[in-house]
Order: C-alpha cells, then sequence, then structure tokens
C-alpha cells in the first residue's frame, strides 16, 4: 500500500479499517464518525480532535495501548455530568501541511472542543504528494507564495531516513530561514487560536544548543535544535504548547522506546501521555471542576502518583510526585 | 456424575491453561522479542 496516495484510506484492510483507522477514515470520506456506547443525550459531550503522526497514531503498539484511547477512558472516568470523545487523526509520517489538511476536515465536518496537535521533529518537512484531499493544491498555492517572498526553492527530495546523521542535519537546515519554515509560518497563522493546543510528544528542544560549536555538533543535536526551531515557531504564533518533558517533569528519558529497532514511544509512555493530558485537560476544564468526581488538587496529585509508579517501574528507580502532591 | 464432574472441571482448567500460557507467551514475546516477531510484521500493532 501507498500511504502517500489518496486512495489509501479505500485500501481493503479490514483489521486497520475497523480500528486503527477507523477515525481518519471517517474523516477523510466525510462520514459519520464513531459514537460512543453509552447514550450522550442527557450528558455533555466535550469532543476533542488528537491530530498528529506515527506516535499519535501508536506504531508498535496495540490500538487499546494507544495514549488517546487511554485519555478519553481516563476522562470520562472523572467528570459526572460530562462525557468525552477523543477522536485520533494520526497516520503515519504525516507532516504539518497534512496535519493542517485533516485540521480543515475536521472543522468542516464536525466541531470539536479542542484540537490537539501532536507533534515530533519529522513533521516539519512538508512533503508534496495527494495523501489527503485537496492537498497538493495547497502546496503548491503555499509553495509559490513563499518562493516569491524567500527567493528559494525549497528540497524536494530528503534523505534517506536510515541514514540518521545526514536526515537530522536536512531537518535542523529545514527548520532555519527556509521555504519550509514560510510554509510553516502560513500554515501555523491560518491555525484558530482559540482551540488549538500543541503537545510535544518529544518534547521542545534547546535552544541553548546554539551556544554549541556547530563542529562539536552530534546528531542528536541537530534534531533538538530543529524541535526547538520549530517549537520557537509554534509559540511566536502564539499557541501554547504542552510538553511532557518540562523542567518539572518525572517523564523518562530513557527507557521509553519500544524495541532496539522500534522507536516509537512504548505503552508505558502512551500511558504516560494520556495521565498527562488528563491533567492538562482537566486544568483547561476548571471552570467545570464542580463536575468532578472530586477535588480538583487531589485528581492531579493521583495522576502525579500514578506517572510517578509507572516511571518507577520503567526505570527502575524510585520516583516521587513533586508538582501537585504538596 | 462424579466422574462426569471431574472431566468438565478438568476441561475448564485445560481451557483456562491454555488461554494463560497464550497470554504469557504473547506478552514475553512482544516485551523481550519485538523486533523478530511483531516489527513490521503485525497488523494489531499498527504495521501495514
Amino acid at each position: 500500500m501507498n500511504i502517500s496516495d489518496g486512495n489509501f484510506f479505500n485500501a481493503n484492510n479490514k483489521v486497520l479499517a475497523q480500528k486503527r483507522f477507523k477515525d481518519i477514515s471517517s474523516l477523510v470520506n466525510q462520514k459519520e464518525t464513531k459514537i460512543l456506547g453509552a447514550s450522550t443525550q442527557d450528558k455533555e459531550v466535550y469532543k476533542i480532535a488528537v491530530i498528529g503522526d506515527s506516535v499519535t497514531y501508536g506504531l508498535g503498539v496495540q490500538d487499546k495501548e494507544k495514549y488517546t484511547n487511554i485519555l478519553e477512558m481516563e476522562l470520562n472516568k472523572l467528570y459526572k455530568d460530562k462525557k468525552f470523545e477523543v477522536y485520533n487523526f494520526s497516520l503515519v509520517g504525516d507532516d504539518q501541511l497534512d496535519n493542517y489538511m485533516k485540521y480543515l476536515l475536521a472543522s468542516k465536518n464536525n466541531s470539536y472542543d479542542l484540537h490537539i496537535f501532536a507533534y515530533v521533529t519529522n513533521d516539519i518537512f512538508i512533503e508534496k504528494n495527494i495523501k489527503y484531499p485537496n492537498k497538493k493544491e495547497e502546496y503548491e498555492k503555499i509553495y509559490q507564495d513563499c518562493y516569491i517572498q524567500t527567493s528559494q526553492a525549497k528540497t524536494e527530495t530528503k534523505p534517506d531516513e536510515n541514514s540518521q546523521s545526514e536526515y537530522n542535519k536536512f531537518l535542523f537546515y529545514e527548520s532555519v530561514n527556509s521555504t519550509n519554515v514560510c510554509m510553516t509560518n502560513f500554515i501555523l497563522s491560518s491555525i484558530s487560536k482559540e482551540d488549538v493546543i500543541f503537545f510535544a510528544t518529544d518534547g521542545i528542544g534547546d535552544l541553548d544548543l546554539y551556544k554549541k560549536p556547530e563542529n562539536n555538533f552530534d546528531k542528536d543535536d541537530y534534531y533538538t535544535l530543529a524541535l526547538a526551531n520549530y517549537s520557537k515557531l509554534i509559540r511566536e504564533n502564539g499557541f501554547k504548547i504542552l510538553s511532557p518533558y518540562d523542567n518539572n517533569s518525572l517523564f523518562p528519558t530513557e527507557k521509553g522506546n519500544i524495541s532496539g529497532k522500534e522507536n516509537h514511544p512504548n505503552k508505558t509512555i502512551h500511558k504516560l501521555f494520556a495521565y498527562f493530558l488528563t491533567q492538562e485537560i482537566i486544568k483547561i476544564q476548571s471552570n467545570n471542576s464542580e463536575n468532578l468526581i472530586s477535588n480538583e488538587k487531589s485528581i492531579l496529585c493521583d495522576y502525579e502518583k500514578k506517572i510517578a509508579k509507572d516511571v518507577s517501574i520503567l526505570v527502575k528507580e524510585d520516583i516521587y510526585p513533586i508538582k501537585y502532591c504538596e | 456424575m462424579l466422574l462426569k464432574n471431574k472431566k468438565i472441571i478438568l476441561l475448564i482448567f485445560i481451557i483456562f491453561s491454555l488461554f494463560v500460557s497464550y497470554k504469557l507467551t504473547y506478552n514475553f514475546g512482544e516485551k523481550y522479542y519485538f523486533d523478530k516477531l511483531f516489527y513490521r510484521k503485525s497488523t494489531s500493532h499498527g504495521y501495514f
């Protein structure tokens, strides 16, 4: 199956189509999206659209282990008269223009109370393909404007992703003063700031690396700087970024991958992402805290304890809550 | 009657043991042999 081909979602793979691709396939084909089991007629429904790439798609973990599924379950346990529906609009290799196209489709088809754009460094480079409806046309339109503004042609081919150091270096250069940056700014300025937040699944990078001489850079430094540049652009465009790897974070910096070959987050990290987002959504919904099953502060502390417990098991070291359990 | 009951209990035990063995083997394989058994092969892990 060619994933960059617009016919991808009509591919006949029952297992993937019925579970994993259900939300995104409904989005692309503009069909009725899921309705959760219980009747929602007597409850207020809060709809969250999570738009992302392979991390949010849950590559390497089972469908039930994806953080979007866990997030939906956790939120529905916490509020008495409110129901949450979390939609996962993510696919492997989606770039920021893909995410923008999905955002436009989602806004056209349905109304979501919150859009979460999950991102990692790989999403920086915008590719010209027909993955989503109207993507190619939108690409050409933005590209034309940016080409005139920057007088610079965009690199049409990216290096082989198996050559990690070359690929990271390429992503870094695409994140600085390029046509790609101009296109990124165009996309970010076209997204509503009221109901969109960004979720940095790999952290927000580190701009302090600019202080390090470039001839001492290793392959991860280019990756981290590219991520930092992208995060900076997001912030400059007025968006809030949720980063599970901020200064007060309990999140582990190692043992988060699935295996030696599969570098995507493992099921523990997915669970931690869900707990982290649950805390953030509780905070966003603080005007609704009387609907919570218990006191907001104690729930935030409970989730921090859960995070500490799972991280302790993962890294085999005692980790204690530091933020919400004073 | 007693023999029949014993057979039923044995059957339930065998089915339960098979299920537990399958689950344990699956989890063990997923944790320690992911690259060999699941990587780019398993549809339930999102590969296509």
